[in-house]
């Protein structure tokens, strides 16, 4: 298959400073059930913060009623006039208290309400990843895909659960901030504006900066773990050929690397980190000093200024929580970037969204009574059909060659036809294009008549929905497909199959002593690529699961010549017994397996070379081969 | 880099380089002086401006100017704040240091793993320790350690500081702050169990989607795309209500620790209002705001943290240490004389002598009694049912898994008396996938990061023989291509071929190939038998594990193991004839072999008996 052993595209998705419109829009749809309430919430998270914040201005005011100097002392406002002491004290306590509970109330509720968004999020991009092009897949790294949906989801989530709101409440402080000390005296809004102004300055003075250093941090991290995956993977090649200096060294190299950057990030953020406190102590000095000649004029009370005081502490913390946040949430809306390029990616040819998927994305979307329709339909269920391959011409991608040209063939209801050819003849590819796993461009495929519907123009009776297409034909495979998960679950994922009738089937391929003897019987676990079953018991299960499918057409693929007695024999007893009345289309490699087929179809360089007899044109093609 | 033997991890990484622990505490002790400071001199200040100076605090007189007090808090804030952020600094680069060591440890110790002593661990549990319980080992100096001091020493100083100087009791504020920690103390210990169940569903929920890729053609094929993302869905909403709970219980630990230096402050003022021995005054008030409502807040902020990333650090000292107890523990911290160059040696075909290996592998007999004699330049073929010890065999030869030999030779070298690394100098080996690297070709073959180029003609020279052309197989740059996960991704039998390539280049008396044809095609197949197996490696000692039976006609003697045990051995003849479970091995059915068949008939003519027994 080295027509597909294309270079991987090498381009990551990278941040260039601004969020796409799109994925702010999914950002929205994600939130859309939930708008009433989380308008709500942020108010009562803005009141808590309002509520806690406002200790500092009743204390303002206390220390004010205690003024005893009558030429620096202003007058109280009217509500205040006549507190005691204890009468603050309570005032105090109150609104703490209420403070601390509309503040998780807030959070709480707010959190996990981001939560629940982001997982929908989740699914939303899981439903679109399932549906892709294959040559999405062939030219996408299994890890990068895999990444999405471990480590950028995580980032994700990691802020839209928790974070966010903190986050949100960080901007509650700084408003309720500004809201006070306005209220305890507006010239104070004043040096207010002048911080905020300073405050950006210094974070536009360092962002650029910070974003390079932390990109360059997330660009080396991964080269040294897959350096030490691929080493785990290959220590034993490694000490037999004694490499292990060379190895070790390269991982020196790449750990400092990673190492070096994480403590010059480190740096550049707490520097960053200092310039924004400086900022706040030289505003403690500027106030103090503005405040020195204004109290002296009864302009200020001596109240205020202890309020701006501890505003100003108190800022100087915020805002650098603040701007920690933008870095988190940058991070975060990477995340939301990178799901939502799977997430607006194009489909496979034919697929559609079920139709519970929430987002509007423009992706074709069956109706849910379509939906129902489908799941009852019974288009290929009988005992074989017949193929009808026209003027097709296949190739996996736009800018490859063909790797299929004008095959034109008939396979009749209930024919057993064998395909030969050398590698790279077009045999996996024939079987690519017969389950439609790649664009059809040019000629079609007809399976008792029907047609796969791919494009909105197909009306026609004959095109039917890509995915009852699929079901038409089971493929056997030599290397098996186990999942992680029960036996019931490799044999039947979709559940509409009774217990007795998979354990009948797994005693019709053989396996009923096997079977009798497991513990937990149908939900005994099956290990990752059935680590813990022996490769006849994998390829019987597979063979189960293909007689469970029950379709009128099945593909064997015999993919190397490398196949030991027992998958022979299972393929032999597969194509003599459990199919026997089906359409049969057997790709071998060995040809003594296909001598007792109706016809041959040898394919070379992607074109019918011949079909006849199995006698004769096996003949021809040993005499090729030779 | 011995330092860690005798010593449990979390002491090696309290104690390695003492003395900048204790520079770091120091640190952070000045750092929680000067917080304190500030305030104080902005409590003189605002006391001047109120007319109510009372300027001597334990001998020291405060300055009877205001400017010059709000000039020293200003001072006193900007060496506070540049002291902590140095104190977090050093222990970014303390937990450089540690990261630094421990990842070489890691690194030493997966590579000496062999398959008995990995105890089963998947790759991927051994690669997460690498990229996540290394950094979170060293949150400890990185967070715990100056973000501890940066609260432990303003909480025990806050009320000290104001009890003398402001005569504030004690028991009231010590008593609200002890109980807060206890609240977050138990909060952050059921966070951190939260914490470890999602990791826990996260991983396996990872390991679904990681299956789901891998299998997304066979999904189709199967029309089973819309029930397996059902079982996504169903461990992600496992997973979805697991966080939901860890971060309600985070947001209750963390509302509550950003609003708790209000309530502090609180019972501050209500001790001092109340309890007090004078009447309050306005300085004093305000001192308590800036001291308990200001200056604790960011600890208090920061101390569920604290505590999360002390139990999430600890967790993983634990799981590095466990690793680091696989096998020989010793072999991770022996340093950089564990690895041994490779020697040449002369001999070009030794034979070999075996008697009585055995091998047990979890409790089970895997290799029993094996006695085997192969002379030099002998190819003999291992065949097998699956699970019947052939790739453990080879694995027993270079001294990869602990078997137990009664007699191991090699032409005259006793291997029982030879360390294990010097053993590898006789094999060359490839195994079943085929080890490639993410590198070039060029390093691939001579397995070595920055190869000169002055080995390219070997190199092309090896590459012919193992049937790999550079040009053939669409790699553009030649040599230089860029092979592996983050170049051109080779097939199977790109892999096996590149594999057999390094195998040639490195010259050794002995070949061991662990399937190494299974993936090549049947025409290929025929060339690397005919250029290299019985080509360049003529005169080898060849020993090939292999399930092809079609190879076995070339080779020139059979084993056939079963259960651990050789069942027979022979030339392919004569188990043909002899060997009823051998012929039952490699003919179950009528329909197939034919090409042993073919075999069998050509032989017949030389030993008649055959047909008879196989005609059965």
């Amino acid at each position: 298959m080295s027509q597909r052993a294309v270079k991987f595209i090498d381009e990551e998705f990278k941040f260039s400073g601004k969020f796409s419109k799109d994925a702010l829009a999914t950002l929205r749809q994600a939130y859309t059930p939930y708008i009433g309430k989380c308008v709500a919430l942020l108010f009562v998270g803005l009141l808590g913060r309002v509520l806690l914040m406002s200790n500092a201005n009743l204390i303002g005011l206390w220390v004010d009623s205690l003024c005893v100097d009558p030429n620096k002392c202003k007058a109280l406002p009217v509500f205040a006039q006549g507190l005691g002491s204890a009468d603050y004290l309570v005032l105090l306590c109150t609104v703490t208290t209420l403070g601390l509970a509309c503040t998780l109330v807030f959070r709480i509720w707010f959190s996990r309400m981001s939560a629940h968004a982001v997982s929908h999020l989740y699914d939303e991009v899981t439903l679109r990843s399932s549906r892709l092009p294959m040559s999405f897949y062939d030219s996408t790294p299994v890890g990068r895909i895999v990444t999405r949906f471990s480590s950028d989801y995580g980032n994700v989530f990691r802020l839209f659960g928790g974070p966010l709101a903190e986050f949100i409440g960080i901007i509650f402080d700084i408003i309720a901030m500004i809201f006070l000390v306005t209220f305890a005296n507006p010239f104070y809004l004043l040096i207010c504006i002048l911080i905020a102004c300073l405050n950006y300055f210094v974070y536009r003075l360092n962002r650029n900066r910070l974003r390079i250093y932390r990109r360059d941090l997330s660009r080396n991290r991964s080269p040294s773990i897959a350096h030490f995956a691929e080493t785990a993977q290959g220590a034993t090649t490694i000490r037999t050929f004694q490499r292990q200096s060379t190895f070790f060294n390269r991982f020196s190299k790449l750990n400092l690397l990673y190492l070096n950057q994480r403590l010059a990030t480190t740096f550049q953020l707490l520097l960053f980190s200092f310039q924004m406190n400086a900022l706040t102590a030289l505003l403690l000095l500027v106030t103090g000093g503005a405040a020195y000649i204004l109290v002296q004029k009864s302009f200020l009370s001596v109240g205020s200024v202890g309020v701006a005081f501890s505003f100003i502490a108190i800022s100087g913390n915020t805002l650098q929580m603040f701007f920690d946040w933008i870095a988190q949430f940058e991070e975060a809306m990477i995340g939301v970037e990178r799901l939502d390029q799977y997430l607006r990616h194009p489909l496979e040819e034919g697929a559609k969204l079920p139709s519970w998927a929430k987002f509007k994305t423009s992706h074709p979307q069956y109706m849910q009574l379509t939906e129902e329709s489908l799941r009852s339909n019974l288009t290929f269920k009988k005992a074989s059909a017949g193929i009808k391959i026209q003027n097709l011409n296949f190739r996996y991608r736009h800018d490859l060659p063909y790797v299929l040209k004008n095959i034109n063939f008939e396979i009749a209801p209930g024919e057993r036809i064998g395909i030969v050819g050398r590698t790279g003849s077009g045999k996996t590819s024939l079987i690519q294009a017969l389950f439609h796993l790649y664009p059809i461009e040019q000629g079609s495929i007809q399976i008792d008549g029907f047609e796969a519907k791919v494009h909105e123009s197909d009306i026609d009776d004959r095109f039917i929905d890509l995915e009852s297409y699929r079901k038409s034909i089971a493929l056997i495979s030599q290397e098996p497909t186990i999942f992680k998960g029960s036996l019931r679950e490799n044999l039947s994922l979709d559940e509409s199959k009774t217990d007795a009738n998979l354990v009948s089937t797994l005693g019709r391929v053989g396996l009923e002593s096997w079977f009798n003897e497991l513990p937990n019987a149908l939900d005994t676990e099956i290990e990752e690529r059935g680590r813990n079953l022996s490769q006849g018991e994998k390829q019987l299960i597979c063979m189960a699961r293909c007689l469970l499918q029950d379709c009128p057409i099945v593909i064997m693929d015999e993919a190397t010549s490398n196949i030991d007695p027992h998958s022979e024999e299972i393929l032999v007893r597969a194509t003599n017994d459990f199919f026997a009345k089906r359409t049969q289309i057997i790709v071998a490699h060995r040809l003594s397996t296909i001598e007792n087929c109706d016809r041959i179809l040898w394919l070379q360089n992607g074109e019918i070379k011949m079909v006849g007899r199995p006698r004769e044109v096996l003949k021809e093609f040993r005499e090729a081969r030779l | 880099m011995n330092e860690l033997n005798n010593k449990t991890l979390l002491s090696y990484i309290v104690t390695y380089r003492f003395h900048a622990r204790v520079f770091l505490l120091c640190l952070s002790f000045a750092a929680s002086v000067f917080g304190l400071l500030s305030p104080f001199f902005q409590k003189a200040f605002i006391d001047i401006l109120t007319g109510q100076p009372s300027m001597h605090y334990l001998g020291y007189t405060v300055s009877s100017s205001a400017l010059v007090n709000i000039f020293l808090a200003f001072g006193a804030t900007l060496i506070a704040q540049g002291l902590s952020l140095s104190a977090t600094f050093f222990g970014a680069r303390e937990a450089y240091f540690i990261q630094k060591n421990l990842g070489q440890i890691l690194y030493r110790k997966m590579l000496s793993l062999r398959r008995d002593t990995m105890n089963n661990k998947p790759i991927g549990e051994v690669v997460s320790i690498y990229a996540t319980d290394v950094a979170s080992a060293t949150t400890l100096l990185e967070q715990t350690l100056p973000m501890g001091a940066a609260i432990f020493f303003p909480m025990v100083m806050a009320p000290l500081f104001i009890h003398s100087l402001y005569d504030v009791p004690l028991l009231p504020t010590l008593v609200t702050m002890a109980g807060l920690m206890i609240f977050h103390f138990l909060l952050s210990i059921r966070q951190s169990k939260f914490f470890f169940r999602f990791k826990q569903l996260a991983a396996e929920r990872a390991g679904l989607v990681n299956e789901w890729i891998q299998n997304i053609r066979s999904l189709r094929i199967l029309a089973w795309t819309q029930s397996f993302e059902k079982k996504i869905f169903a461990k992600r909403i496992e997973e979805t209500s697991n966080r939901i709970d860890m971060v309600t219980n985070g947001q209750v630990n963390s509302s509550v620790a950003s609003s708790v230096s209000f309530f502090i402050n609180l019972s501050g003022m209500i001790s001092m209002v109340y309890l007090s021995r004078h009447p309050v005054t306005p300085g004093e008030i305000l001192a308590l705001l800036w001291i308990f409502g200001v200056f604790l807040t960011r600890p208090f902020r920061a101390l569920p943290w604290v505590f999360t990333f002390a139990f999430d650090s600890y967790s993983s000292i634990k799981r590095v240490e466990d690793f680091l107890k696989l096998g020989d523990s010793s072999e991770a911290t022996k340093g950089l004389e564990i690895f041994k160059e490779p020697v040449v040696l002369n001999q070009k075909s030794p034979n070999i002598k075996i008697r009585g290996l055995n091998l047990t592998f979890q409790n089970q007999k895997i290799l029993d009694a094996i006695d085997l004699d192969i002379p030099s330049g002998e190819f003999l073929a291992i065949v097998g049912e699956v699970g019947s010890g052939k790739s453990l065999l080879l694995f027993s030869l270079m001294r990869e898994i602990s078997s137990q030999f009664k007699e191991f030779n090699i032409g005259d070298q006793n291997m029982l008396e030879l360390e294990t690394e010097r053993a590898k100098d006789y094999f060359t080996f490839v195994s079943q996938d085929g080890f490639v690297m993410s590198s070039t070709l060029r390093e691939n073959i001579v397995f070595e990061y920055e190869a000169s180029h002055a080995y390219d003609e070997r190199v092309r020279n090896v590459l012919k023989q193992a049937s790999f052309d550079p040009d053939k197989e669409a790699l553009t740059d030649g040599l230089e291509t860029e092979i592996g996960e983050r170049g051109v991704n080779l097939s199977g039998g790109q892999k096996q071929r590149v594999s057999l390539g390094r195998a040639i280049f490195f010259n050794r008396p002995i070949v061991l190939l662990d399937d190494s044809l299974s993936a090549v095609d049947v025409d290929t197949e025929r060339e690397l038998l005919k250029n290299l197996l019985l080509g360049t490696w003529s005169k080898r000692t060849r020993i090939l594990v292999t399930h092809r039976l079609s190879v076995l006609k070339s080779v020139d003697r059979i084993v056939f193991l079963e259960n651990g045990r050789i069942k027979d051995i022979g030339t392919l003849p004569q188990l043909m004839s002899r060997s009823e479970s051998f012929r039952n091995f490699t003919a179950t059915t009528q329909n197939v072999h034919v090409d042993i068949k073919q075999e069998l008939a050509e032989y017949a003519s030389h030993n008649p008996e055959v047909i008879d027994r196989s005609g059965k």
